[in-house]
Order: C-alpha cells, then structure tokens, then sequence
C-alpha cells in the first residue's frame, strides 16, 4: 500500500513538477516574479477539488465519454496556451524582457493558466485516490505518508532539473528551455488523443511500433521520459500525427512572434543581434 | 427558385438524402453492433479476471465499480487509463486488437485488482 501511493503520487507529481521547473526556469530569465505560480496552483487545486468531487457525473456525460473529452480538452488548452507563451517569448535576445509593453505580464498570466489547467488534470486523480481511503483508518495514515513521499520525490526531481537548466551555458538555455516547452505540447496533444481514442472519437488502428522491449513505459526511466517528452511505448498513428501537429504549433508560434517583434520593433533592445 | 428546390427535392437532392439516411442508419448499425463486455469491480478484484476476445474488432467495455472506493482501469498494452468512481460505471472502447495477451490492472489497488485479456 505504501509503495504503491509512492508510485502512484510520483507519477501524477513528476509531470506538473517538470513544467512547472521549465516554466519557472523561462521566469526566472525574464524576472516576472512567482506569484503567477501559486495563483495557478490554488486556482488548479480549487478546480480539481470540483472536477472530483463531481466525477461520477462528468464520466455519464456525452454517453460516458465525459471523462475522456474533459482530459482531451484540457491536454489540447494546455498546448494552445503553451503556443501563445512562446509567441511572446519567440524573438527576445537570451530572454531579456523587462516587462516590455506589458508582454512580460501577460507571459506571466499564460503560465498561471497552464498551471492550473495542469494541476487540474493531475490533481483530481489524486483526489480521487486519496478520498477513497477517507474513513479507513486502518490505511489513511500509510497511504498519507507514501502520499507525501511521492509527492516529495516528484518535487525533488523538479526542483532538480529547475536548477539543471538554470546552470547550462547561456546560449545553450534558451534553445533547451524552448525544446522542452515545445515538446511539451505534442505530448498534451498527444494524450488528448488517446483520450479521445478510448472515448471511440477517434478510431483506433494498430501501434506504429513497439519499443516496449527496448524501454518499457512502465520502467522508471520510461516513466520520467513520459512526463518529461511524452514517450509512448506503442503510440499510433493518431498520436504521432497530434504530437507532430503540437509541436508544428508551437514551431509556428515562435516564428511568428519572432517575426512580428523585428517587424514591429526593428531597433528595441529585443533584437537578435 | 433556390426555394422551390428546398420544398420540393429534386432528384438529386433526393439521392442526396437517401444516402444521408442511409449513411446515418449505417453509423446507428455499426455503433450499436459494436460488442459490450461487462466487467465488475468488487472487493478490489475483477470479476472476470480474464476475459477471452476475438482479435480485430472494436470492444466496448463497460466497468462496473461495485466499491464503494474509487479504482483506477489501466493497461499499458492497451494504452488505456480511466477512474471509475465508486458505486458507478464506465465505458472504455479497445480494439481492434491483435492477438496476444493484454494485461489490465486497478492502478488504485494494484495489488489484487489485475486481470487480462487474451485476443484469439
């Protein structure tokens, strides 16, 4: 039981705790402060608390499909909110972006949001697991601690890569902070769409490949590439085709912005070069 | 003119029609020939445990969570994941699968809560 809530916690944990170091990482170059931060943590929980406390009726809904639509619609906000962060970002010399023309509230703004939308998704399973252990004394205190060691863990290997990617080389922060974001939204893209799959909104065809023999989903480096790049052991076509499209969307968000900062702004201390 | 062809359908509206009706009658078909297999939570075990399936087609499956706790349906061969909350049931659709063996298993109790299916 306590290995399990471990297990369980470390896994819901790790993906939050991983965005919110990029996310975090990318604030700390553009010095918009942390509030952003709590206010999507306690906005993500409030909703989350909701959300589970409400999900037996959201799981009847649109034919039992509730569930499936609700986590597809939040995966595909996230990597829409994802795409506007780095069109506002895009184009900026090593991040320098000292509240420029509001832009660096409103990329604080997006982060609050992604935040929440994240800690809704991964904090009404916990919710939900851990209410199921209410009133059972006999569990409730190893659950609680196995809880917070999970929880912990998830935290830690955050915290870890916060400062991993605050201690890379200057020119080589940027691009590693950007690839991850970016990958980052093909994975919630690709997750609403095996979502949308189980839900029968999508159909479903055979894996592309299985690299489960090479690196099993389930192992724990399979797990940390999971949350971190969106690994998929036996992902289909449908995955694959909404991972490239998250990614293609980010790609053209950051173009564009970087294109629509030298277009507006051709001699601000932005520039490139 | 454009509203005399509304009122009174011309042949090929006609056609237009009828391949719409049919096409919508074939989804109602198709959506409902869809086979259903019942499995039941209780006391953190599935009841079947093993389940026997017919390779290439689609399954719908429909879990019923007769605890009163919340359990977890996940699978990593079947790239499903789903909370069924307590005293309720839930729909998840698999396949068309080939065959083999496709482990399932209570993510909330992994302990007793495993099963499979085999595709035949």
């Amino acid at each position: 039981m306590l290995l399990n809530s471990v297990i369980l916690i470390l896994q819901e944990a790790l993906e939050a705790a991983l965005l919110i170091a990029v996310l975090l990482a990318i604030n700390n170059q553009l010095q918009c402060g942390r509030r952003w931060l709590w206010y999507g943590l306690s906005m993500g929980t409030a909703i989350a608390f909701i959300s589970a406390s409400n999900m037996a009726s959201i799981s009847k809904s649109f034919d039992y499909a509730g569930q499936e639509l609700l986590n597809a619609l939040l995966q595909s906000m996230i990597c829409i909110f994802i795409a506007m962060a780095v069109w506002i970002i895009a184009g900026l010399k090593q991040f320098q972006l000292t509240n420029w023309q509001g832009y660096s509230q409103r990329f604080a703004q997006l982060c609050s949001v992604i935040i929440m939308l994240t800690v809704i998704r991964e904090g009404q399973e916990i919710i939900l697991y851990l209410s199921g252990f209410l009133g059972r004394s006999e569990h409730i205190q190893t659950v609680l601690i196995g809880s917070s060691i999970g929880f912990g863990i998830g935290a830690s290997i955050g915290i870890l890569l916060f400062y991993v990617l605050l201690s890379l080389p200057t020119g080589l922060k940027k691009p590693t902070l950007l690839v991850l974001l970016t990958l980052f939204a093909g994975t919630m893209l690709s997750q609403s769409a095996v979502q949308l799959t189980q839900a029968d909104w999508i159909k479903q065809t055979a894996p592309l490949w299985d690299s489960s023999g090479l690196l099993a989903e389930e192992s724990m480096l399979g797990e940390l590439l999971y949350a971190l790049i969106g690994y998929e052991a036996r992902p289909t076509a449908a995955q694959v085709i909404a991972y490239a499209t998250g990614i293609g969307l980010v790609c053209l968000a950051a173009f564009s912005g970087a294109q629509y900062k030298k277009l507006t702004h051709p001699i601000s201390h932005l520039e490139q070069q | 003119m454009n509203y005399l062809s509304l009122r009174c359908p011309t042949p090929n509206n006609r056609k237009a029609m009828a391949a719409l009706l049919l096409g919508s009658l074939l989804a109602c078909v198709t959506a409902s020939a869809t086979p259903m297999v019942e499995i039941t939570i209780k006391d953190h075990l599935f009841y079947p445990a093993e389940l026997i399936l017919p390779a290439g087609s689609k399954i719908k499956l429909l879990i019923h969570n007769t605890d009163p706790t919340p359990e977890e349906f996940e699978s990593y061969e079947l790239n499903r994941e789903k909370v069924i909350v307590g005293n309720s049931s839930a729909v998840i659709f698999i396949g068309p699968l080939k065959p083999g063996t496709y482990p399932f298993f209570g993510e909330f109790y992994p302990k007793t809560a495993q099963g499979k299916i085999l595709v035949k």
